[in-house]
């Protein structure tokens, strides 16, 4: 307010960081319209999933042989989306984040940025 | 100094390994081109947008009124007048959810539409879309147009406008 009052033609946007910021790496969302009628969206980093544990057989040289069983058995066929944060915004700020990313988008098309 | 050389050999392996993976190369040479092209990469925030931006309730009025005009017939207003092309119908509902703010829209006797904004006397514009061209007045504090404009340049044009305008 102080600032606007000595520079009544400037404004002044200050960032202010949460000690823990640090950006996520995520590879999809998962989300939609909430009953507010604002946009719900949940990241995640989708990755195969890992067995909790796995036992192989001993063979008569005491060397580790085949693998036995693996819990839980459908591991193979699980995927993991990890979620760790979300965002809800409303029409309008969807709206501009949108056209935001579409005008970074539109430059990483660009064939001079490869 | 046995150790030193084994660090070394897993390092090594550890370089040969990133630069073999495919994703790990790609993104590495990505990361070289775009610092080349740094100039052209800045951090930007999204605007700090007008109080009527994106209002959804004017743009799904618009889209009514789009509906509304196209059930008009022959001679909707007066004689010789024609029904509003589809495709120009479909043109402007198309691109009306672009628009920072939603604009007048009027239907032209022509068989078009006319798409215009007055946010004070010296910052305007009216478009006239047909199926045949698409002409337009732009007023603004900038600059002022006047001629035809290309389909794929309509909403450049209209965005230009919007960025370089103060509403009143």
């Amino acid at each position: 307010m102080l600032f606007l009052q000595k520079n009544p033609n400037m404004v002044k946007f200050k960032y202010k960081f949460s000690p823990d910021y640090n950006p996520r790496y995520v590879n999809g969302a998962i989300g939609g319209i909430n009953p507010q009628g604002e946009i719900i969206i949940n990241f995640y980093l989708e990755r195969n999933a890992l067995p909790h544990s796995q036992s192989f057989e001993i063979t008569e040289n005491s060397v580790i042989g085949q693998l036995a069983a693996t819990e839980p058995e459908d591991f193979q066929s699980s995927f993991v989306r990890f979620v760790e944060n979300g965002v809800v915004m409303n029409y309008k700020a969807a709206k501009e984040i949108h056209r935001w990313l579409g005008d970074h988008l539109q430059k990483l098309e660009q064939s001079e940025i490869k | 100094m046995q150790g030193t050389l084994v660090n070394k050999s897993i390092l090594y392996v550890g370089l040969a390994v990133t630069c073999s993976t495919p994703n790990l190369g790609t993104s590495m040479d990505s990361t070289n081109s775009i610092i080349g092209n740094a100039q052209n990469l800045t951090f930007q925030s999204t605007r700090a947008l007008k109080v009527n931006a994106y209002s959804r309730d004017k743009l799904l009025f618009n889209k009514s009124k789009l509906e509304s005009f196209s059930k008009l017939k022959n001679n909707w207003n007066g004689e010789g007048s024609v029904p509003i092309d589809g495709s120009v119908i479909a043109f402007v509902k198309e691109m009306l959810p672009d628009f920072d703010l939603q604009p007048e829209i009027f239907p032209t006797g022509r068989g078009g539409l006319q798409i215009e904004q007055y946010l004070s006397d010296d910052s305007f514009y009216e478009i006239e879309i047909t199926v045949n061209e698409i002409s337009a007045y732009i007023v603004n504090d900038e600059y002022e147009f006047e001629g035809t404009l290309q389909k794929e340049d309509l909403m450049k044009t209209v965005r230009r406008f919007y960025e370089s305008s103060v509403v009143a």
